[in-house]
């Protein structure tokens, strides 16, 4: 059966919910869990127009 | 935990993984079983001349046939690993749409289902069912691959 469970949170309400029922599943399977949150790369995070203002200096 | 497990079948050989990664999880969790099959409205199938070819009737008895003969599989296979299981053939529905029926209609806190794996335009044209479920689903989905 499921040994080693991955579970992800984004730091949410509901996200903290889950976390809860799957480390339940778990003890219940005796798996191990792995819990993983993720950022976004900066470039898709940061709207286009303020990404310009960090762009570096273009020579004249 | 999870205490009423919703398996959904079609009889493939992937489904039939779901079947058994929804047994042993039933078994772990000492919870009960449904086992649901979907026949799809015979017009989803059949589409102007080939109908002709294909009557209503014969699709029917074909339909019966085949979800009799998954189900006892499935059946048999709760029996030996002592799983408590009922078995359901739901006729004319779209699979998706009857399975998040059957899931709310049996208060399930969990379906399992295999996906296909489809890709391109044999997933454009024949859509996913996992797929479907597990966006529309209240409750939590595991597919199996």
């Amino acid at each position: 059966m499921y040994e080693q469970l991955l579970s992800t949170m984004d730091g949410s309400s509901e996200g903290d919910k889950d976390l809860a029922g799957e480390l339940a599943l778990a003890k219940r399977l005796f798996a191990k869990v792995t819990v993983v949150t993720a950022t976004e790369p900066w470039t898709e995070a940061v709207p286009l127009n303020l990404t310009r203002l960090a762009d570096p200096p273009r020579p004249c | 935990m999870f205490k009423n497990i919703l398996i959904a079948t079609d009889g493939s050989e992937l489904s039939g993984k779901a079947v058994a990664a929804g047994f042993d999880l039933a078994r772990q969790l000492r919870a009960q079983v449904t086992v649901v099959t979907v026949t799809e409205p015979w017009t989803a199938l059949v589409a102007g001349d080939a109908a002709f070819g294909f009557p209503i009737d014969d699709y029917e008895k074909a339909a019966d046939d085949s979800a009799a003969r998954i189900l006892s599989g499935t059946s048999k296979l709760a029996r030996k690993a002592d799983i408590a299981c009922a078995t359901l053939h739901v006729k004319e529905q779209y699979p998706s749409e009857a399975i998040l029926d059957i899931a709310d209609k049996k208060a399930c806190d969990l379906i399992v289902i295999a996906s296909h794996g489809r890709r391109g335009l044999e997933r454009l044209l024949l859509g996913s069912v996992a797929v479907k479920v597990l966006t529309h689903s209240r409750v939590p989905v595991l597919i199996c691959r």
